[in-house]
C-alpha cells in the first residue's frame, strides 16, 4: 500500500473535464497517509490507492468491493473507531482513520488451514 | 421515538421513487422520500457525488442530466427528502427508519409506494468472493460517479443490454476492458427484427444498444458470445478467469474452456428485484420468470394486495429507467386517487396514458428478456469448497451436509448452516440456496426477509438501547 499521489491517479479517470473532484482531504487506512477528494466514498478512495483487500471473513478470506452499491456488505471497514461500515456507502473526510478488519494478521498462506474458495 | 405523518411516503429516491413522489406530492399529498444513499437518483440515475464539482453540465451524459431535472423537480415541489436513511421495516403503512440525530425514526404515512429498485443478480461460481470479482453495476458506479478505474485489467462478464453498455461505457472513460463475455448469442436477423417490432416506445433503446455495440466493435474490444463464466482463480486476489462454451442445449461444453488472464472481473447477469420490505408486510407475491424470484403482485394502478401499499419500479420486475418512470407517475396518481385528491374522471386519463405507455415498454422488455435468458448452467459452477454465502462463509459442501429429512427448506438452511444470516441477509446467496433445494423450473421462495431488512443501529429502533451506539444488530 503506497500514499504517493500518482499511483492514486493511475487508478483516477480525469472525468474529461466534465466534472471536478472535491478539495483533497487525508485519511489513514491501517496508519498509512491516503490522498482523498471531498465527495470520494472510502471504498474509491481505498480502491485508487490500489487497495483490493478491505478486511478478512469469517473463515479469514480476504474480501473486496464486491457491489459498490451497500448490498452485500463485503466492504465493511472499521471507521473511526467505529466498527462495519460500509466503505462503498461511506464519504471520506480530512483526518478520517480506516482499519481493515483482520488485515494486520497472518495470510492465508500461512496457516495451516488456508482454505481458498 | 420520533413519529412524523405524511399522506404519502415513497421508499427509494431512484427514477420510479421520485417520480411518484412528484405526481402524489402536486395532486396535494404530503409526501416523503426515503433514499438509503447520499443523494437522490438511484441505480438508474447514478449521479455526479456531493462535493464534486459539475465543470460542464452540457457534457453531461443522458442518465445524469436525467436524474438532474428530475432531482431538481423534487427540490421545487414540496417534497421531504430524508438522505442517507434506511427505511428497515414496514408496518402496515408505517415505515421503521435508521434515524439519526433528531430525525424521526418512524414515517406515518397514509400510503406507501415500494421503489426499493434491485441489485445485480448474483451468480455463484469458483472464486466469486476473490477480492477484484465486482458486480458489474458496482463497477460502474465506481466509475462513473466516483471516477474511479476498479483495474489494470478488466474482464467483463455476464450478458443483456447493461453489460453492453456498461463495456462501452467503461473502456469509453478510461478502464482498460480486455474482453466481453457474453453468455447469450449474438443476435440473429430474427431476434433483431423481433427487437425492433417491439421497439415502438423504446426505438431509443435500440439506438443506444447500437452505439454502443458500434463503439466496442471500433475500438477493437474482443467479444465472446455464447460464452459463460466458469471460475475465477487466484490467492487473495483475481489472477485470471475461465470462460466456456454454452451449446444449443444450454450447457457448458466440455473441453471448451478459455482462460484468460485479469486482476478485475465484473459480473453482470442482469438484475434481481429488491422487493424484501412488500414481503415483510405481507403483499402477495407472484414469481416472476426473468428474474426466478418471486415479486410483489400489483394491479393496473400498481397497488399490490395490502391496502395502502404500492409498488413501482425494478422491485417488481426489472424493467429500466423508462418503466421505472411510468410505474412510478402510475402509482403516484393512483395514490392520490385513493387519497381523495383526484377524482375519478382525471385519474382516470392520467392514467390510462400511462398504463398504454406502460404496456408498450413492457412488450419491449419481454423479448429483450427472451433473448437474453440465465440457463441452468450458472447455478452448476459451485464446486465443495466454493463459499455461497459470502457473509458466513458457507461452502457449498456445508449445505450438502444440510439433507432432508431434517432440512426441507431455506429457513431450515439459515437455521442449520448459518448461509443467509449474515449482514446482506441472504441477498446473494438466497437465490443458489433456493435453487439447490428446488431444482430447476420450480416456483419456490428463497429465505423470507425479517425486519430490520438491512442490519440497523438497535439504538434507532429502541430507545433504551441508544447508550449502545457501536453495536450494529441483524
Amino acid at each position: 500500500m503506497s500514499a504517493s499521489d500518482d499511483r492514486g491517479d493511475r487508478f483516477r479517470s480525469s472525468f474529461r473535464g466534465v466534472v471536478e473532484r472535491g478539495s483533497p482531504v487525508t485519511l489513514r487506512v491501517d496508519g498509512v497517509e491516503l490522498r482523498g477528494y471531498a465527495g470520494e466514498t472510502v471504498a474509491a478512495a481505498m480502491m485508487a490507492a490500489g487497495i483490493r483487500s478491505f478486511r478478512r471473513s469469517v473463515r479469514d478470506h480476504v474480501r473486496g468491493v464486491y457491489c459498490g452499491m451497500g448490498v452485500c456488505y463485503e466492504c465493511l471497514v472499521d471507521v473511526d473507531g467505529q466498527r462495519n461500515v460500509r466503505a462503498c456507502m461511506t464519504y471520506v473526510a480530512d483526518g478520517m482513520t480506516v482499519e481493515r478488519p483482520g488485515m494486520g494478521r497472518s495470510t492465508a498462506a500461512e496457516r495451516p488451514d488456508g482454505e481458498r474458495p | 421515538m420520533k413519529a412524523k405523518k405524511y399522506g404519502v411516503v415513497v421508499v427509494g429516491g431512484g427514477p420510479a421513487g421520485m417520480s411518484a413522489a412528484l405526481e402524489a406530492s402536486r395532486a396535494g399529498a404530503t409526501t416523503a422520500i426515503v433514499e438509503e444513499r447520499h443523494s437522490l437518483g438511484g441505480q438508474g440515475y447514478k449521479q455526479v457525488p456531493a462535493g464534486f464539482q459539475v465543470k460542464r453540465p452540457d457534457r453531461l451524459d443522458r442518465q445524469i442530466r436525467a436524474g438532474r431535472a428530475l432531482i431538481e423537480e423534487v427540490h421545487d415541489c414540496a417534497v421531504d427528502v430524508y438522505l442517507d436513511t434506511v427505511a428497515w421495516g414496514l408496518d402496515g403503512t408505517h415505515v421503521g427508519l435508521e434515524a439519526h440525530g433528531d430525525a424521526p425514526a418512524e414515517l406515518r404515512a397514509d400510503q406507501v409506494i415500494v421503489a426499493t429498485g434491485a441489485y445485480d443478480r448474483p451468480v455463484v461460481f469458483p472464486g466469486w468472493t476473490l477480492p477484484g470479482v465486482l458486480t458489474a453495476g458496482g463497477a460502474h458506479s465506481l466509475l462513473r460517479t466516483q471516477g474511479v478505474v476498479p483495474g489494470e485489467r478488466i474482464v467483463m462478464v455476464g450478458t443483456g443490454p447493461l453489460l453492453l453498455a456498461f463495456s462501452a461505457q467503461l473502456h469509453s472513460q478510461g478502464a482498460p476492458v480486455v474482453h466481453v463475455i457474453d453468455s447469450s448469442p449474438f443476435p440473429g436477423p430474427g431476434a433483431m427484427t423481433r427487437l425492433a417490432l417491439s421497439a415502438r416506445r423504446d426505438a431509443s433503446l435500440l439506438v443506444e444498444g447500437a452505439g454502443y455495440l458500434a463503439y466496442l466493435l471500433s475500438r477493437r474490444v474482443p467479444r465472446l458470445y455464447s460464452h459463460a463464466i466458469v471460475r475465477v482463480d487466484g490467492t487473495d486476489a483475481v489472477q485470471s478467469v475461465t470462460v466456456a462454451k454454452l451449446g444449443g442445449d444450454g450447457a457448458i461444453q466440455p473441453g471448451t474452456e478459455k482462460t484468460i488472464e485479469a486482476d478485475t472481473v465484473c459480473v453482470g447477469y442482469g438484475l434481481a428485484p429488491s422487493s424484501e420490505l412488500t414481503r415483510v408486510v405481507g403483499c402477495r407475491q407472484i414469481w416472476d420468470r426473468s428474474s426466478e424470484s418471486f415479486v410483489p403482485y400489483r394491479d393496473d394502478g400498481m397497488r399490490t394486495s395490502r391496502p395502502g401499499v404500492l409498488v413501482a419500479g425494478d422491485c417488481t420486475r426489472i424493467g429500466g429507467a423508462e418503466v421505472a418512470l411510468a410505474e412510478g407517475r402510475l402509482a403516484g396518481l393512483t395514490a392520490a386517487h385513493d387519497a381523495g385528491l383526484l377524482d375519478d374522471a382525471k385519474y382516470r386519463a392520467r392514467s390510462e396514458s400511462e398504463i398504454h405507455e406502460l404496456r408498450q415498454h413492457l412488450r419491449f422488455r419481454d423479448v429483450l428478456d427472451s433473448l437474453y435468458p440465465i440457463g441452468d448452467w450458472a447455478y452448476d459452477l459451485a464446486k465443495d469448497a466454493t463459499v455461497v454465502c459470502r457473509c458466513e462463509d458457507v461452502t457449498m459442501a456445508d449445505l450438502a451436509a444440510a439433507r432432508p429429512p431434517w432440512v426441507v427448506d431455506p429457513s431450515d438452511v439459515k437455521a442449520t448452516t448459518r448461509a443467509g444470516m449474515g449482514f446482506c441477509q441472504g441477498r446473494n446467496c438466497g437465490a443458489h440456496i433456493r435453487r439447490l433445494i428446488a431444482g430447476p423450473g420450480l416456483e419456490y421462495p428463497s429465505f423470507t426477509p425479517r425486519p430490520p431488512v438491512k442490519p440497523s443501529m438497535i439504538s434507532s429502533i429502541a430507545e433504551e438501547f441508544r447508550d449502545l451506539d457501536d453495536k450494529p444488530i441483524l
